[in-house]
């Protein structure tokens, strides 16, 4: 079975200047990875380039051995960093467009989710706190059952205790095939679930590998590996 | 796909437009109250001058409100909600960047066409007398007798066929306006007016050009006298013109198409 995700000598540039240089990358199915990075690396980027909201400016990004499109849309679960649902939605409304659009889609998975964290099914986006839409869209994300789970920052705007739910939410209900990538800056809330790491910074991947092996490689943890690097 | 897009995009919509509508149709119904009221008042001024006057107001305002809103939303949906944020959702939903145009498209003609039939309905009901049938047969019957040598069924249709594809046209050139637009990093919207310009400066040039050739081939031009307008030449002349209409529509169509597809850069 090919890789659910292959960067080959990708590169994207804004009026040139490189917000992605020269990356090459193998991402296996059935693995957690962190994509780390401090913010304006390009992990957004990346992830934005693998759903084909951006088109590269050089070499190319496959999901699943295909160029993004139709097919791989199907196959993806992308939970981007900012509010992408219309305000004026109901939650129930968003949940039957997704039923209607996605066959993967698990109307069902999502309504348990909504009820275990509180939410009502009948109220608007427009009416809910940012941490609250967040969630929302977190349980949108997860109740498919995708080959590809690409999550932009996904516990950046909540609590802790919200934070330990998603986590645990990610970790319980993706199937073992499936391929889960976290993009965060949060290393610490992570690092214990994921298998693999990508570190990141300008634009270019300095550092990749199994967690266990960069552990034992460098003898701390992930998050400290990560704060010597990116030391201010 | 886009039976499913259509019908989002109908829910989407629709909550905007069917106050207005309702609006339009309530003071209409307020309006020929009013006409009914002030029927045996001839003089002027009196206790219901200033209501009435300000229900005709609120009826044309209404009316003028909606055909600005269907403007303003069929822009908005697709520089908002194809191109802005919703856009994450737009295209990572397994649609074709197609699709997606061929939607907003095909709704923004629905409401462009709705909005029209609802303001025609208004104006009937606030208007019509029984004796109403009877002007309306009075005026077809005076265009049938109009004595011009073309078929004037053939004008109507070719008249319906030019609306229609008009219609089309132009919204696909606001489309392909904003898609340029689109191309830049920053100031898109700047480029999109100018793209905008840009694009009816080329269609003008290509009208010309045309224009430019018909002139050397036939040196009397395009002057003809309605007496000697044959139902062939209405056609050619109305046809000619429908064709590059719908050229003009099929290029801007293949614009937006092209750049969504291979250009995409959603912020």
């Amino acid at each position: 079975m090919n890789p659910i995700l292959e960067c080959r000598a990708l590169g994207k540039s804004y009026s040139g200047k490189d917000a992605l240089c020269d990356v090459n990358l193998t991402v296996n199915r059935g693995r957690i990875v962190g994509l780390l990075g401090p913010n304006g690396s390009g992990k957004s980027t990346l992830i934005k380039l693998a759903n084909g909201l951006i088109t590269p400016t050089k070499g190319e990004i496959l999901i699943n051995g295909q160029q993004p499109g139709t097919e791989t849309k199907k196959i993806v679960s992308y939970l981007p960093e900012r509010t992408y649902l219309s305000d004026w939605m109901r939650v129930k409304d968003i949940i039957e467009l997704f039923t209607d659009f996605y066959e993967n889609f698990n109307p069902k998975k999502a309504y348990d989710m909504l009820q275990k964290l509180n939410i009502n099914a009948d109220d608007r986006l427009k009416t809910m706190s940012k941490g609250t839409k967040e969630k929302v869209q977190l349980i949108l994300v997860m109740s498919r059952e995708a080959d590809l789970y690409l999550l932009d920052e996904p516990i950046g705007g909540v609590d802790p205790a919200a934070r330990d739910y998603i986590i645990n939410t990610i970790i319980t209900n993706y199937n073992e095939n499936a391929t889960v990538l976290i993009s965060t800056h949060l290393i610490a809330d992570v690092e214990q679930v994921l298998d693999d790491v990508i570190i990141i910074s300008n634009g270019c991947i300095t550092m990749k590998g199994s967690v266990d092996e960069l552990r034992t490689q460098y003898g701390k943890s992930i998050d400290a590996i990560f704060r010597e690097v990116f030391r201010c | 796909m886009l039976g499913k897009l259509l019908k989002y995009e109908w829910k989407a919509t629709s909550r905007v437009f069917l106050p207005f509508y309702g609006a339009i149709l309530l003071f209409a119904i307020v309006n020929r109250f009013f006409f009914m009221l002030n029927q045996g008042n001839t003089e002027k001024g009196g206790l219901l001058a200033i209501p009435s006057g300000l229900a005709m107001m609120v009826y044309v305002l209404a009316i003028a409100a909606t055909f600005i809103l269907t403007f303003v939303v069929m822009i908005q949906r697709y520089y908002k909600n194809l191109l802005g944020d919703e856009g994450y959702l737009m295209f990572t939903l397994p649609v074709t960047p197609q699709q997606n145009i061929v939607a907003k498209l095909l709704m923004s003609v629905a409401w462009e066409v709705i909005s029209f039939l609802v303001v025609i309905l208004s104006l009937f009901a606030m208007l019509a007398q029984a004796d109403f049938f009877e002007k309306f047969n009075q005026l077809i019957t005076a265009f049938y007798n109009w004595s011009v040598p073309f078929d004037k069924n053939v004008f109507i249709a070719w008249m319906v066929a030019s609306v229609f594809v008009s219609l089309f046209s132009s919204i696909l050139y606001i489309y392909a306006s904003i898609s340029i637009g689109q191309l830049f990093t920053r100031h898109k919207l700047i480029a999109s007016f100018g793209a905008f310009i840009a694009l009816n400066f080329v269609s003008q040039l290509v009208s010309s050009i045309i224009v430019a050739i018909i002139y050397v081939i036939n040196p009397n031009g395009i002057n003809i006298d309605e007496s000697q307008l044959t139902t062939g030449l209405m056609s050619l002349f109305f046809g000619s013109i429908l064709l590059l209409n719908i050229l003009f529509g099929i290029g801007y169509y293949i614009i937006s198409n092209v750049i969504l597809n291979k250009k995409l850069n959603l912020e």
